[in-house]
C-alpha cells in the first residue's frame, strides 16, 4: 500500500487556496510527492519533467481550459488524470470522461471523498497485478489468474461468464449490483431477455463458490434489484 | 400529424357551411324567381290600356242597334290596324268595321270551331259573345304568338310532388356547382386553417399573400413573426438568465471547496478544543447543504419556468428504478438499513419512456427519498410498475407516517425556499415529460405517476 504513497501528484488550479488546501489533505493522507502549478504552461513543463503518476486538472485555466490541457498532455503522456472542476453542468462530465479522463470529481468536494478516488485511482493503475491475485469467499479461494476456485484440496473452474459476473460482484463488493450491470458486464445487453440466463449463472456461481448454494451466504440475491458479494476474509 | 388533421376539419367544416348555404340561397332565389316571374307577367298584361278584350268590352259596349243596322258610336275605339266583325246566329256578318278583303263574309259553325284555335286567315282573333251576335276582333297578322296549352287535373295533383323533386335536383346541382367553384376556396381556406393551427403550436408560419384572403393571410404572418420576435425575446432573456445562475453556481463552487476542506481539517485537528472542533463539523455540514442547493440551482430554475428537457432519449425504466433503488441502499443514506424494508414489483420490462434521464432517475429518487426522510424510524416502501394503456404507471408508496396534507396541496408549487424542494420538483419533471403525478396519504404516502409509453 505505501508504494502508493510516494507517487508524485500534480494538482493544476488557478486558485492558490484551494491549490494549497489541496495538497495539505494529500499530504495528511500521507502522499508526500505532491506538484503544485496554477496554469497550462506550467503543468505542461512538470509533466515533461518529471513522472508523475496522476494530475489532478481544474477546468477553467488563465491560459487555456482544462480540456485542451488534456489533450497536450495525451500527446505524450498517458498519466491518469481526474478533472478536478467547478463546472457542474451534466454536460462537461461528459465531455471530460469522453476525452478519456479517468475521473471527474465537482467542486466543492469532500476531503474523503478525493482521498478516496486518488487513491482508488492510483490502485487500479499500479496494483492492479498484486490486487487482482483473488479473494476469500468464506473458506473458499478465488484465483484470478487461474479463473478458479480452490477449497481443500479441489479446485473448480469458472466459464467466461460465470468469472465475469464474479468480478463485477467483486469490484463492488458489500454493494448491491443491479442485473442490468450484471447483463450489461456479461452480455453487453440489458437485462430484459436475459432474466432466466443470469439465473442460471448465478445458480452455477454459487454451487462452485457457496458451501451450502441452496442457502447462499456470499452471493446474496436482492430481490428484484440484483445482486451483493459479500466477503468475510479481506 | 393530428395537427394536420384539425386543421383539415376545420375547413371541412366551413366548406360544408358554404356549399350548403350556397345550394339554400339558389334553391330560394329559384322559388322567388319563378312565382315573381308570374306575378310580374300577369300584372303587365293588365297593365297596358288597350288589350284585344277591353277593345270587344268597349265596341260592344258602344255598339247601337238602329233596327235595321248595327252603328259603332265612337269608331276610334278600334285602333286602326284592327279590325272587328259582328257575326249573326246563322253565320253572316251584320257588322263591320275595317274588314280586311280577305276575311270571308259567312261563317258555317266549322268556320267558327277552327276560330277557337284564335286565327281567322293568319289574323290572330278574340272573341266575345252577345245575345244579339259574336264579335270577332283581328289584330294584324303575326302581331302575337298563341299556343294551345293543355293541363290535366292529374298533373296538377303531381305537380308538388315535382315541385320537391325539382327542388331536389336544384340543391343538388347547386352543391356541386359550390363544390367546383369552392374548390380553390377549400384549398386557401385549408391553408388558412392550417396557418392557424401552427400559430397555436408557435410554429412558424408563412401563407401566401393573395386572393381572397389576402388580408387575412398577411395578418397571420405577421402574428407568427411578432411571436417568432417574442419567442426569440424570451429565449435571449432565459439563456441570459440561467448563464448567470450557472456563473454563480461556478463562482460559488471553488470558494466552497476551500471552506469546506479547511473545515474538514480543523474538525481532525488535535490543537482545537473538542467545542471547537465540533463548530468545526457544523461549518462542514452546513457547507455541504450550500453544495446540494447549488447543485439544484439549474435546475429548480428551469423547472420553475416549465423548460422543456432537451436531452430526451429512450429511457428503461426497470433498469433505471433498479438503479436508483440500489444507489439509495448502497449509498448508506438509509440510517439503520434494518429499519427499512424496499420492495420491487417491475412488471413490464419493456417500459419505455422519452424523457431527459438525469431529470428522472432526480423525481424517482426524490420520492423514494422522500419516503425515506419521513419515516426516521424505518417503514416498508414498495415500488410497483405496470404498463397500462400506452401508458407506463409507477407506483410509489409506504406504510409509514405520511406527509403534511399541506405538502400534498402545494405540491404543484416550486418552494420559494429550498425546504420541501423533493416532492415539487419530481412533479414539474414529471410534468415537463408530458406525465401525471398524484399523492395522497393512504396508510402511508402513496405516490403514482403516469408517462406516456415510447414504442
Amino acid at each position: 500500500m505505501n508504494e502508493l504513497k510516494n507517487k508524485k501528484i500534480l494538482i493544476v488550479d488557478d486558485e492558490k487556496e484551494l491549490l494549497k488546501l489541496t495538497k495539505e489533505i494529500l499530504q495528511s493522507e500521507g502522499f508526500f510527492n505532491i506538484y503544485t502549478a496554477e496554469n497550462c504552461e506550467e503543468a505542461l513543463n512538470i509533466i515533461l519533467n518529471q513522472r508523475i503518476a496522476l494530475a489532478l486538472l481544474d477546468i477553467m485555466l488563465p491560459d487555456g481550459d482544462g480540456f485542451s490541457l488534456f489533450r497536450e498532455i495525451r500527446k505524450f503522456s498517458a498519466v491518469p488524470v481526474i478533472f478536478l472542476t467547478a463546472r457542474g453542468e451534466a454536460d462537461d462530465k461528459i465531455h471530460g470522461l469522453g476525452l478519456g479522463a479517468d475521473d471527474y470529481i465537482v467542486k466543492p468536494f469532500l476531503t474523503k471523498e478525493l482521498v478516496l478516488r486518488i487513491t482508488a485511482l492510483l490502485r487500479r493503475t499500479y496494483l492492479r497485478n498484486q490486487e487482482s491475485a483473488g479473494f476469500y469467499v468464506g473458506h473458499r479461494y478465488v484465483d484470478f489468474e487461474t479463473a478458479s476456485v480452490k477449497f481443500g484440496d479441489k479446485e473448480k473452474t469458472f466459464t467466461p461468464k460465470e468469472f465475469i459476473l464474479l468480478k463485477k460482484l467483486y469490484e463492488n463488493k458489500n454493494k448491491i449490483v443491479t442485473n442490468d450491470a450484471l447483463c450489461m458486464a456479461a452480455w453487453g445487453d440489458g437485462y430484459y431477455g436475459y432474466e432466466n440466463t443470469l439465473m442460471v449463472h448465478i445458480r452455477r456461481l454459487r454451487e462452485k463458490t457457496e458451501e451450502t448454494p441452496s442457502e447462499p451466504k456470499h452471493i446474496i440475491t436482492v430481490k428484484g434489484i440484483g445482486y451483493k458479494l459479500v466477503t468475510e476474509n479481506e | 400529424m393530428s395537427k394536420i388533421k384539425n386543421s383539415n376539419k376545420t375547413a371541412i367544416k366551413i366548406f360544408i357551411c358554404f356549399i350548403l348555404t350556397a345550394s339554400t340561397v339558389a334553391t330560394i332565389l329559384l322559388g322567388i324567381n319563378f312565382f315573381g316571374f308570374a306575378v310580374i307577367s300577369s300584372n303587365t298584361n293588365d297593365a297596358q290600356e288597350k288589350t284585344p278584350k277591353s277593345i270587344l268590352k268597349s265596341v260592344s259596349q258602344s255598339i247601337t242597334f238602329t233596327g235595321e243596322t248595327f252603328e259603332l258610336n265612337d269608331k276610334t275605339i278600334i285602333p286602326s290596324d284592327n279590325w272587328c266583325i259582328l257575326i249573326d246566329e246563322n253565320g253572316n256578318i251584320i257588322w263591320s268595321e275595317n274588314k280586311p278583303s280577305d276575311i270571308p263574309e259567312r261563317y258555317s259553325i266549322n268556320d267558327i270551331a277552327g276560330m277557337t284555335r284564335w286565327f281567322l286567315n293568319d289574323y290572330p282573333v278574340y272573341i266575345r259573345t252577345e245575345d244579339y251576335g259574336l264579335f270577332i276582333l283581328g289584330i294584324p297578322k303575326n302581331a302575337v304568338g298563341k299556343y294551345d296549352m293543355e293541363y290535366s287535373m292529374k298533373w296538377f295533383d303531381t305537380l308538388p310532388k315535382r315541385i320537391l323533386i325539382i327542388l331536389l335536383i336544384n340543391i343538388i346541382l347547386a352543391s356541386l356547382l359550390a363544390c367546383i367553384f369552392g374548390a380553390s376556396l377549400y384549398r386557401r381556406l385549408k391553408e388558412v386553417t392550417g396557418g392557424i393551427n401552427d400559430l397555436r403550436k408557435e410554429r412558424n408560419v408563412k401563407l401566401n399573400e393573395k386572393g381572397l384572403f389576402k388580408e387575412l393571410s398577411k395578418s397571420i404572418n405577421e402574428t407568427s413573426s411578432a411571436i417568432e420576435r417574442k419567442n426569440a425575446a424570451l429565449a435571449v432573456r432565459d439563456n441570459a438568465r440561467s448563464n448567470w445562475i450557472a456563473g454563480i453556481s461556478h463562482d460559488i463552487r471553488t470558494p466552497l471547496a476551500i471552506v469546506i476542506g479547511n473545515s474538514e481539517t480543523l474538525e481532525s485537528s488535535d490543537e482545537l478544543s473538542e467545542a471547537n472542533r465540533k463548530r468545526a463539523v457544523i461549518i462542514t455540514a452546513q457547507s455541504i447543504k450550500i453544495k446540494k442547493l447549488i447543485e439544484d440551482l439549474n435546475l429548480i430554475s428551469s423547472l420553475e419556468y416549465d423548460m422543456q428537457p432537451n436531452k430526451k432519449k429512450i429511457v428503461w425504466m426497470c433498469p433505471l428504478i433498479r438503479r436508483i433503488t440500489s444507489n439509495i441502499i448502497n449509498s448508506g443514506i438509509l440510517d439503520n438499513i434494518n429499519d427499512y424494508e424496499i420492495e420491487l414489483n417491475l412488471a413490464d420490462e419493456k417500459a419505455a419512456v422519452s424523457a431527459d434521464e438525469a431529470l428522472l432517475e432526480r423525481a424517482i429518487f426524490n420520492l423514494i427519498n422522500n419516503s425515506i426522510v419521513h419515516n426516521k424510524n424505518g417503514c416498508r416502501i414498495e415500488i410497483s410498475e405496470y404498463i397500462n394503456n400506452s401508458t407506463v404507471n409507477i407506483i410509489i408508496s409506504d406504510n409509514g407516517s405520511g406527509v403534511p396534507n399541506a405538502v400534498i396541496e402545494n405540491i404543484t408549487e416550486i418552494p420559494k425556499s429550498a425546504h420541501g424542494l423533493g416532492l415539487p420538483m419530481a412533479y414539474k419533471i414529471i410534468n415537463v415529460h408530458g406525465g401525471k403525478m398524484t399523492a395522497v396519504n393512504n396508510n402511508g404516502f402513496t405516490v403514482k405517476i403516469k408517462l406516456p409509453l415510447e414504442k
